[in-house]
């Protein structure tokens, strides 16, 4: 069961990494690059700390110190 | 024929330790993270006004694709004074081709949703590498058709998250997509499950020590699979499949699971 939530937490977080550069791409269009392009940037280092944190530990066990 | 022989004899140049740095070591994945953004969001920004507002190529009031229609007759029109856009006759002729068949009504959706498609590839890292090798491949044939802009930049990027494919998406779904899946020449969890019914073998060939099809590093060789019991031996065996793979024999099946 931890490890269809881990997952599905992972494949959610990435999911929502896509959904937001595209809200944000196409919305924006191309007025601010900068300010465009650092909420993608946030995004995708929250998609990723998730991963490593619940996803990866639950399926390699490392928070049991295996 | 010996010249033949020594020039072509089997050799294996190994990359040095620089370039295994930068294109397989995964510290450099920050920065392949922000080159693979980069990339990425200017391709969604790009597909972004093909496929929305007022001036897209698809799904607009009329036939699809007119845009890139007038796109094209610009690139393949000949001035009477000056260079054309586009400098080699044949890449002239496909576009004229194109356009005499009305290719640009279907084209345009390959193109935006393409675009588009590159984009978030890049962006959340998954098949970083085909999305770059795809994202190269527009680059390049807006360029044959004369359209500089900010292509040559894009292209030369893609082409370095090509090369670097195996770590460019560390930072995203391919640290988790790319073990799961694995390569032709190293077969990754899911088609080692699909491979598992068919052939292993039960023996690391280079030592004998005996290997877990779940766990141990596998190669391909002759469309078999063979486990090897650590990363040393798997080394020494695809350095010289024939030689190991001789010696131990036939892979060895084992009945499927469930």
């Amino acid at each position: 069961m931890n490890k269809v939530l881990a997952l599905v937490a992972g494949v959610t977080a990435w999911a929502a990494v896509a959904v937001v550069a595209v809200l944000i791409v196409f919305n924006m269009g191309a007025k601010n690059q900068v300010l465009m392009f650092l909420p993608i940037l946030a995004v995708v280092v929250a998609a990723w700390i998730i991963g490593e944190l619940v996803t990866e530990r639950v399926f390699t066990g490392r928070e049991k110190g295996v | 024929m010996a010249l033949l022989q020594r020039t072509f004899e089997k050799r294996e140049l190994r990359d040095p330790g620089l370039i295994r740095a930068i294109f397989s070591n995964t510290w450099l994945a920050p920065l392949w993270l922000v080159a693979r953004l980069y990339l990425g969001y200017q391709w969604l920004l790009a597909g972004s006004h093909k496929v929305w507002g007022e001036g897209r190529w698809i799904a607009a009031s009329g036939p699809d694709g007119l845009a890139l229609r007038s796109y094209w007759e610009r690139a393949i029109a000949i001035p009477e004074q000056g260079r054309p856009a586009i400098s080699y006759d044949w890449y002239r002729d496909f576009l004229t081709f194109m356009v005499n068949h009305e290719w640009y009504r279907w084209f345009s959706w390959v193109i935006a949703l393409g675009e588009v498609t590159v984009g978030i590839l890049l962006i959340v890292g998954a098949f970083a590498g085909l999305a770059a090798l795809a994202g190269a491949f527009l680059n390049f044939n807006f360029m044959l058709a004369g359209s500089a802009s900010i292509n040559p930049v894009l292209f030369v990027i893609a082409l370095l998250i090509l090369f670097g494919w195996k770590v460019a998406g560390w930072i995203g779904v391919d640290r988790w997509l790319l073990p799961a899946l694995g390569t032709p020449w190293q077969p990754g969890r899911v088609f080692r499950r699909v491979l598992k019914g068919r052939v292993a073998n039960e023996a690391c060939p280079v030592c004998q020590m005996p290997v877990d099809p779940a766990r141990s590093p596998a190669s391909a060789y002759n469309g078999l699979i063979y486990f090897s019991c650590c990363p040393v031996c798997k080394e020494r065996l695809d350095e010289q499949p024939a030689r190991y793979i001789a010696g131990f024999g036939a892979a060895i099946p084992v009945p499927a699971e469930g």
